[in-house]
């Protein structure tokens, strides 16, 4: 049985004029990184428009492109760019919603019947931190957790090093954690 | 091709725990239509990578020619001067300084028509170490892509004069070509590089016509005139401040923002909240 294309192998491919390279390597990635997108910027028409533009200089890039590094860590390179430019060109971080406070510590307060969270629970309170951390922290959190990538892959698609990258990772994570189990 | 990487590091405990609960967050996938316009941009880019690049070397043999013997008629021109020592011509108003920044304002206007229509983007992580070189060379020279190289008017520096000319009566063109202003140097070079990128991009230059002549349209639009920032503005930016002058009830000058701008990026997908402001216009 002859092994899966690997996802540097699908770019190369494309690289070379494979359509359908594309396809599959598009499927594979399409879903996780629409998610970080849209977890990053919480905001539909907004993740559209960068995902769009990440998938486009992926698409311009095609001849250019050599296996340095895994091609999700670049994609997410180009993803994290994007949302540089996105968050410079707004000229401000993103805020968290203005009642995040009230609202998280209703939810979190541990006299309430609630104490066992339902599932459901688990997720609005994981989104709401999520939208209380620094975008720093939050995309670090997000790609640790979601993609499951190393320190050392973040540290490259987020522009620092690996003590920082464990840093904010350690803080996400207990913040997260603070406002699951108060 | 089979390329080793590190080996990825499993989450621990707690964040197997926060990554069961993060997955199942609501985040859905893309739009069917986003997929279908990426997947034929992309379908169409790998055409395009298959034609053969004999037209694009012979155009840009043709522009080595063109930026030749331009800089030749320049040389000769100046040793001419220097030998006759004719009239000199008055200076004209418009300052090299001011050409060159003329230069640099549409340079980035190309910069902005090539990166929609397939260039290299900014802020791309290097996939490669000789990736970035391509990409600054357009960026100096998307001009002379576009246009004719202008020639440049004569200097005015006596001292420079004089060498060109003593240069001239020694009877060496060669030397005197080498010696003539670095302008015409930089535009027929760049007018190469220029010309190089853009095929590597497979973009015939009727397109990069095309599209001056859309931005030539936007320009002309009433609402977007007084604003020619605009007209180098990434897609995102743009799209931000139509969502502003929505928010501030400036209905009118947003539906015509974006219509300026969908016929800038007919291949943009106008993103869902905005789309029907467009349709509203149309």
């Amino acid at each position: 049985m002859q092994d899966e294309p690997t996802d540097e192998d699908l770019m190369l491919a494309y690289g070379g004029g494979d359509a359908a390279a594309f396809e599959l390597l598009y499927s594979r990635h399409r879903g996780p990184l629409f998610r970080f997108m849209l977890h990053q910027v919480r905001e539909h028409g907004t993740a559209e428009e960068l995902y769009q533009d990440v998938w486009q200089r992926v698409i311009t890039a095609r001849a250019r492109y050599q296996p340095e590094a895994r091609f999700g860590t670049w994609l997410f390179q180009i993803a994290h760019n994007r949302l540089t430019d996105h968050w410079r060109s707004l000229r401000h971080r993103p805020a968290p919603p203005a009642d995040a406070n009230d609202r998280a510590e209703r939810q979190a307060d541990p006299q309430t019947p609630e104490r066992q969270l339902s599932a459901f629970e688990e997720r609005r309170r994981l989104q709401l931190a999520l939208a209380e951390l620094p975008a720093d922290q939050r995309e670090v959190v997000l790609l640790r957790l979601e993609q499951e990538l190393t320190l050392e892959q973040i540290g490259q698609i987020t522009g620092v090093g690996r003590e920082t990258v464990k840093s904010r990772l350690r803080y996400a994570i207990d913040k997260l954690r603070l406002r699951l189990d108060p | 091709m089979t390329t080793q990487f590190p080996p990825s590091e499993p989450l621990d405990d707690q964040e197997r725990l926060l990554a069961r609960i993060v997955r199942a967050l609501p985040g859905g996938d893309p739009p069917a239509t986003l997929d279908a316009r990426i997947l034929r941009a992309a379908a169409n880019a790998a055409a395009a990578s298959r034609q053969p690049r004999a037209r694009w070397l012979a155009s840009a043999g043709a522009v080595w020619g063109i930026g030749g013997a331009a800089a030749a008629v320049l040389a000769l021109g100046i040793g001419w001067q220097g030998i006759y020592g004719g009239p000199r011509p008055a200076r004209s108003e418009t300052a090299p300084a001011a050409v060159m920044a003329d230069q640099a304002e549409d340079s980035s206007i190309a910069v902005q028509l090539e990166t929609e229509h397939g260039g290299r983007p900014e802020n791309l992580p290097p996939p490669t170490v000789a990736d970035a070189a391509p990409a600054r060379r357009v960026k100096e020279s998307s001009v002379a892509a576009s246009t004719p190289a202008p020639v440049p008017e004569p200097f005015t520096d006596t001292h420079l004069d004089e060498h060109v000319a003593a240069r001239a009566e020694a009877g060496s063109s060669a030397e005197a070509m080498a010696s003539a202003p670095a302008m015409a140097d930089r535009i027929s070079s760049n007018a190469i590089a220029a010309k190089a990128s853009a095929g590597d991009a497979q973009q015939p230059s009727s397109a990069l016509s095309e599209s001056r002549a859309n931005v030539d349209a936007t320009q002309a639009q009433g609402s977007l005139a007084g604003d020619s920032r605009i007209h180098t503005m990434k897609p995102a930016s743009w799209l931000a401040q139509i969502r502003q002058l929505r928010k501030e009830q400036r209905t009118t000058e947003a539906r015509a923002s974006l219509v300026a701008f969908h016929k800038r990026y007919p291949d943009f997908v106008i993103p869902s909240d905005l789309a029907p402001l467009l349709a509203s216009g149309e």
